[in-house]
């Protein structure tokens, strides 16, 4: 029995086929000064990346700007809506409810002739105006009976001091 | 005594109108703000709290505004007393020949006249005008002249 020889051939000589297209399709070698050129541009290139430039046109920079004013053009309005509001607001009338009377009463063109120390009282009431006199020396509801009104320390002498403070 | 007092109203009638005119008459206006079932009182009224309380009784006083002017025929005084409320009173006739005072009252609220008369009074005498507010309390307006 014969033994096989060990060859780099397969029986279907696949191997080989192999070998001839590496052979023809590899690579030249690189010598060593090319090498450490290629090296040598790497290295600078990590070094010393590329940027590109950011070119600003001018359109970009009106949109720049643009955008500046955003900001100034909002606060221009809240404060034009914030001064429209204060201006229309509906008004909330803070005054005490003594004041706010709907309906006044309407006007009375009446005439009073006072008698001496007869006191005159004119009671409004919503829409009825109603008119009480009483004299002093019959009936001393206002007790100006106390305050003789020809003396000079009466009521008016205290209202007029009160006018000066 | 008949006879003194025909003879004053002879005097003062014949006293000429523009005579009249220049007579001036002290006049004063107050408002008082008068509230229910209080005792509070403005210090500053203790010395008519009595006439007040027997003008409007179980009421605190507090006193809102006083005015007191010298004025001659035709000029008025204004009190504004607040909230919208003004009273003013004009003097229309510093005397009459019954010696009296003519005024013309006026009680305003809002810059609307509500409420106007006519009141020939003899001086050193107070009417009111006593108002009726929408809460319950009442505006006390006094009016005099001398």
């Amino acid at each position: 029995m014969q033994d096989r020889v060990p060859s780099n051939r397969d029986d279907d000589g696949s191997i080989l086929t192999l070998d001839r297209v590496w052979a023809a399709t590899r690579p030249p070698e690189l010598s060593g000064d090319e090498f450490d050129r290629i090296w040598a541009g790497i290295q600078q290139a990590y070094d010393r990346p590329n940027v590109l430039p950011m070119i600003v046109s001018p359109r970009a920079e009106w949109s720049r700007r643009a955008l500046g004013w955003v900001p100034f053009g909002l606060a221009n309005a809240a404060a034009i809506l914030l001064a429209a509001w204060v201006l229309n607001r509906p008004v909330v009338d803070l005054r005490p409810v003594v004041a706010q009377q709907p309906n006044p009463p309407a006007s009375a063109s009446t005439k009073f002739d006072l008698e001496p120390y007869e006191t005159l009282v004119i009671q409004i009431d919503g829409d009825v105006v109603r008119d009480r006199r009483d004299k002093a020396d019959e009936n001393l509801s206002l007790a100006f009976n106390d305050v003789p009104t020809n003396n000079q320390n009466d009521a008016l002498n205290h209202w007029e001091a009160l006018s000066n403070d | 005594m008949v006879v003194v007092l025909a003879l004053g109203a002879v005097a003062l009638s014949a006293i000429p109108a523009s005579a009249q005119e220049m007579i001036g008459r002290q006049v004063t206006v107050f408002g008082v703000l008068a509230t229910p079932g209080t005792s509070a009182d403005d210090p500053k009224l203790k010395d008519v709290l009595p006439q007040l309380r027997l003008l409007v009784p179980g009421h605190g006083f507090k006193l809102l505004k006083v005015e007191s002017k010298r004025l001659v025929s035709g000029e008025a005084v204004t009190c504004i007393l607040g909230d919208g409320f003004v009273a003013a009173s004009q003097l229309t006739a510093p005397i009459d020949p019954n010696g009296k005072i003519q005024m013309r009252f006026d009680l305003s609220f809002d810059g609307l006249s509500q409420y106007q008369t006519i009141v020939t009074t003899p001086p050193n005498q107070i009417f009111y005008v006593n108002r009726m507010l929408p809460n319950g309390e009442r505006l006390i307006i006094g009016i005099g002249a001398r």
